[in-house]
């Protein structure tokens, strides 16, 4: 372990993981940008380096870019990763409240923490976590994507109805392209570039990117002025540190599973993690509108994914998400093969990457930091430039997921779409929720059909992973309901 | 509000009942279990129907006289409308003319349009458009 932590301390190793972060840093923070494009681009030029630095890089990518999504998610409420939607939620009207900073340090903070927490799972517990997660099968995919669709309630805060219908909207639009099963196209109107589908990751930008500049160009610009002043302290006090310490152990305990789920990837577990801090905080009221406990589960989610989809990498070989898949790649290239004998035949270089991690972490922390003061001064530029910055970022960023110029024109009509949603109050989150989940639900659900040839009711009763999340689904969607008639039976009574 | 909340639930709901006759045109499968695509997709546009009737009985019942543009907001409705077809014309010459030029004039006018001066305007969209050209096309690799 000495040698380990010794060759990861040498002075080219930690240059790659600082350049790693920095790239990472940009790349996170402007929208349409993902992670897996950051390590995707940077892999060949890491196999010129020794594997330690080269890996070091990746890694300090993926870190820093799932933490910097965060940033123009709080500043700008246009998340830079599908990740950092539920930021957005509670970031940008801390934000507005003239917390600006107060925000950017707990997405620092937690999302270290967070990322931390799950390598130290990582470390001792890799073999329950990978075998936990391979004990997921359609059905408990698919109660996983119920569990986690049942918070458009939640997610829709007053207008309910509203809420459930944008999030069915998105939904069906995840339902357009081939069908997964039969390879039928599906309300594709003969235009080849549906067939794909449409990817979430345009509407999103559209959604809070150009929908939010609109909006704020419409709006009076008063409230502006305010948050340009005001920018606040970056440290949570000792009583904000204890009112996020529930959400923040819950969720890095629950990231880090939910990562080793192959396919379950941080935009899954921040939705679930925010759900379950407001179903369990004393201050539900606050959860839209600048909550800290929401948004330090957010934050620590982003992160806390990571550990658990280097898990399943490294002890089954299987990728927990799309980033893993070509580090597992790169580590082929480098002549190691991750799988159940890595940690015996690899066992040095299987603990630098847990030491890697860590550190990354930790850069993420000080980066975070340090850089939160640089972030904030975004508020202080013209808001006319800001604007004009998120436009052709919004149009370059959606252009380059796959260099297609129809991305750019979805991005565009949902720009629209969102500004007439969010001026007629129909909450966005439950749109973005139904396009995530959708995919994953339907398909999970039609595959267990077709395992369950007998239709028989105990193919599902004896799978206690399915039931408990059936279970938690259930109650999840009854509890404020029954909630109310006790409060109401107390007030009779 | 209550208008353009009606007429945006109805142009949903009218597309909601398109898609559901489209959906019926879907092939059937192989008939085991779960083959079917048109079900699922079926299920969900009921839902979409059912949430827009709702949501509509709802606007009736309600007597909210709220505009749909406050009196501040419809000064700035000009601005929008010119950026948002800033934003469609740049698209549309996306690829066909270059880059750095389109996005200059582009960003330029919008500038001016957001009454930010010639000299700043003009700086702004030249650091802009050179910026985003440099990352993306030589720190990212997109053809642009």
């Amino acid at each position: 372990m000495v040698e380990v932590i010794l060759s990861i301390l040498a002075p080219q190793v930690l240059l790659f993981l600082i350049i790693g972060t920095i790239v990472g840093l940009f790349i996170g923070a402007l929208p349409g940008l993902s992670a897996t494009m950051g390590v995707a681009l940077l892999v060949p030029l890491t196999y010129w380096v020794e594997p330690e630095a080269g890996l070091a890089m990746l890694i300090a990518i993926y870190c820093s870019a799932i933490f910097s999504g965060g940033v123009p998610a709080i500043l700008i409420n246009t998340p830079g990763t599908p990740a950092s939607m539920t930021t957005a939620f509670d970031g940008y009207p801390l934000t507005q409240q003239g917390q600006g900073r107060l925000a950017l340090g707990i997405n620092a903070i937690y999302s270290a923490l967070g990322g931390i927490i799950s390598t130290i799972f990582l470390l001792i517990l890799a073999k329950p976590i990978a075998s936990f997660a391979l004990s997921f099968g359609p059905p408990e995919y698919f109660a996983l994507a119920l569990f986690g669709i049942c918070m458009m309630i939640s997610v829709s805060g007053k207008a309910i109805i509203k809420g459930l219908m944008t999030g069915f909207i998105g939904l069906f639009i995840a339902t357009i392209g081939l069908d997964i099963m039969v390879g039928q196209p599906r309300f594709t109107f003969n235009q080849v570039e549906l067939l794909d589908g449409i990817s979430f990751i345009p509407i999103m930008i559209g959604l809070f990117g150009i929908g939010e500049v609109l909006i704020q160009i419409t709006a009076n610009d008063e409230l502006k002025v305010k948050t340009k002043k005001a920018l606040g302290r970056l440290f949570p006090t000792k009583e904000e540190r204890k009112e996020m310490r529930k959400p923040f152990l819950f969720s890095s305990f629950t990231s880090t599973f939910i990562g080793a789920i192959p396919g379950a990837g941080g935009d899954i577990a921040t939705i679930i993690n925010w759900e379950q801090a407001k179903r369990f905080s004393k201050k539900k009221e606050l959860f839209g509108k600048g909550s800290l406990e929401g948004l330090a589960a957010s934050c620590t989610s982003n992160n806390g994914v990571i550990g658990g989809a280097f898990t399943t990498m490294l002890t089954l070989g299987v990728p927990g998400d799309s980033v893993t898949a070509i580090l597992i790649g790169a580590l082929m290239v480098y002549g190691m093969q991750p799988g159940p004998g890595f940690f015996t035949t690899h066992a040095e270089f299987g603990y630098t990457i847990v030491v890697l991690l860590f550190i990354a972490n930790v850069l993420v922390l000080l980066i975070g930091l340090l850089g939160a003061n640089l972030f904030s001064r975004i508020l202080l530029i013209r808001q006319e430039m800001v604007w004009v910055a998120v436009i052709i970022f919004c149009i370059v960023g959606s252009y380059s997921l796959n260099n297609s110029l129809f991305d750019v024109w979805i991005m565009f009509i949902f720009g629209i779409v969102g500004f007439f949603l969010r001026k007629l109050d129909f909450p966005l989150g439950p749109l973005i929720l139904g396009l995530i989940l959708g995919p994953m639900l339907e398909e999970n659900l039609r595959r267990s059909f077709a395992l369950n040839i007998d239709s028989s009711y105990m193919f599902y009763l004896q799978r206690p992973i399915f039931m408990i999340l059936i279970i938690l689904s259930v109650i999840s969607l009854l509890y404020p309901a029954i909630k109310q008639m006790i409060t109401k039976r107390k007030k009779n009574a | 509000m209550r208008k353009v909340n009606i007429i945006f639930d109805a142009i949903v709901l009218i597309s909601a009942i398109f898609l559901f006759y489209i959906s019926f045109s879907l092939p059937e499968g192989s008939g085991s279990p779960g083959s079917n695509p048109a079900i699922y997709p079926q299920i969900v546009l009921l839902l979409i129907i059912a949430f827009s009737v709702i949501d509509i009985m709802k606007i009736v019942a309600q007597k909210n006289k709220e505009a749909f543009l406050q009196a501040v907001e419809r000064k700035n409705v000009k601005n929008v409308v010119i950026i948002t077809l800033l934003i469609a014309l740049f698209i549309f010459l996306f690829k066909k003319v270059p880059f750095i030029v389109l996005a200059t004039v582009i960003i330029f006018i919008q500038c001016l349009v957001l009454k930010q001066k010639w000299g700043t305007a003009l700086i702004i969209a030249v650091v802009l458009s050179v910026s985003v050209y440099s990352l993306f096309v030589y720190g990212l690799n997109v053809i642009l």
